[in-house]
């Protein structure tokens, strides 16, 4: 077993390879360059990203772009198709308004950008995209942040890449995609940490493929002109989200669609959260409370580690 | 001044052509006579083929192959927190009963005791035991984007 850390996209990014080949530093090196390459183009804080760019031309007509931007941009689309809107690529202007304006590491936790009145959030479906051409044409006044989705998006990438050749599990910060079971066949453990309580997790998983995300307002937060602030937008006010919920674990076939799941259960709260994903299928979500209630959905346990068995004497 | 004309070639070109037309026919015609007369003798003799079975030498089989095999003897698997039947403690021994007291006049037959007091039968069903494995170390944690 063979594991690297670094700093990408805004998060720390692990990637942990069940070989024991030496070639796999290789792996390593091309998995970091990827993620770079990516960041460079798909960050909203670097100012000369292609993501950027194309922010810029706002309400200017179709700007052709890049095949990665091009092909994040047709992911975070899907996925705000599949959460009807409430996962939405469209919360850049949000954000910033929010005073998320720049890397959270630089933030200090407090932001000093204008208070301005938040506004709901401009939708989706006005963002133009034509495929013959590769042109998008945005609307004046909307600006798009891929965050969390190109970030789930391209570790997914990477864990498929990676994954023909070694079993791969890629930890985005806490969002973990897997390739498939580990060389023995076994699943792999992941602990759900527990938010009041850094050391126990509140249960092990035992994934052998798919994906497991957690969104929460316990971290990214700042303070913006007295007023605590999160990175969680509701895109029907435009305002960061008032939930009763603390965190949302949800497991998915596909990291994408459990970090979009559990931003969703997120924004529409524990009862309509939980409503909404008894209808999705194959996923199954652990939340906590504000008040540190534990909410199990039915078939969370199919996924959880037994610890116990029974045995005739 | 006496000029000496070159006298005329004769035409012959339809000479020629009678004469390679007439060799061209004579050289046919002689073919398709000499064929004619000689005709290629196709004598078609039955292949002969003889099919002899294969020699097959029977073999007696191994004795590996007939013989039943032998079945090993596995050792009972025990887990390891199970202690071993000459490991576990004998129960203390019950309490000695209080003597009776002299003065208690002697009863009359009791009556059987109940059924549910019974010790029960030699052949019950056997107990079930919590095993705990050891929980694996995680290979990674899931919690709000870091």
């Amino acid at each position: 077993m063979q594991q690297r850390s670094f700093w990408a996209m805004g998060s720390t990014i692990t990637i942990v390879i069940d070989s024991d080949e030496a070639n796999a530093r290789s792996a390593f090196a091309g998995a970091y360059q990827t993620l770079r390459a990516y960041e460079r183009i798909l960050s909203r804080f670097q100012p000369h990203s292609d993501l950027n760019a194309l922010n810029r031309c706002a309400g200017r007509g179709p700007q052709r772009v890049g095949q990665t931007l091009w092909r994040a941009l047709q992911h975070a689309l899907w996925m705000a198709y599949r959460s009807d809107g409430l996962v939405t690529p469209a919360v850049g202007e949000a954000l910033h308004t929010a005073g998320y304006d720049r890397d959270f590491r630089h933030m200090a936790g407090i932001s000093a950008a204008d208070l301005r009145t938040p506004s709901p959030v401009p939708d989706w479906r006005l963002i133009q995209c034509d495929p013959r051409r590769r042109t998008v044409a945005i609307p004046a006044g909307m600006r798009l942040d891929l965050g969390g989705s190109a970030k789930g998006w391209t570790a997914t990438l990477i864990a498929r890449r990676l994954g023909r050749r070694y079993p791969t599990l890629v930890d985005a910060g806490g969002d973990i995609a897997l390739s498939g079971p580990r060389r023995d066949g076994s699943p792999w453990p992941i602990e759900v940490a527990d938010p009041f309580h850094p050391d126990p997790g509140l249960a092990l998983l035992m994934l052998r493929r798919g994906g497991v995300a957690t969104s929460g307002v316990d971290y990214r937060r700042w303070l913006h002109r007295g007023k605590w602030q999160h990175h969680l937008i509701d895109p029907r006010t435009g305002d960061p989200v008032r939930t009763d919920l603390l965190t949302a674990t949800v497991i998915a076939p596909t990291l994408s669609l459990a970090e979009m799941a559990a931003k969703v259960i997120l924004i529409l709260g524990a009862e309509s959260g939980l409503h909404w994903l008894a209808d999705q299928p194959n996923m199954a979500g652990l939340l906590v409370h504000r008040d540190g209630q534990i909410i199990r959905t039915p078939n969370v346990d199919r996924y959880c580690w037994q610890s116990s068995m029974s045995a005739n004497r | 001044m006496n000029q000496t004309r070159k006298p005329m070639r004769a035409d012959v070109s339809g000479l020629k052509w009678a004469i390679s037309t007439a060799a061209l026919a004579a050289t046919i015609g002689g073919w398709g006579w000499l064929t004619a007369q000689n005709p290629p003798e196709v004598a078609i003799a039955a292949p002969q083929i003889a099919v002899q079975p294969p020699a097959v030498e029977r073999q007696p089989l191994p004795p590996w192959l007939t013989d039943d095999p032998m079945l090993p003897v596995l050792p009972t698997v025990v887990p390891l927190n199970i202690p071993a039947r000459d490991q576990v403690a004998a129960p203390p021994p019950a309490p000695a009963a209080p003597p009776r007291a002299p003065a208690a006049p002697p009863r009359a037959p009791a009556a059987p005791p109940p059924a549910s007091a019974a010790p029960p039968p030699a052949s019950a069903a056997p107990a079930l035991r919590e095993v705990t494995i050891p929980a694996p170390a995680p290979a990674a944690r899931t919690r709000s984007s870091r």
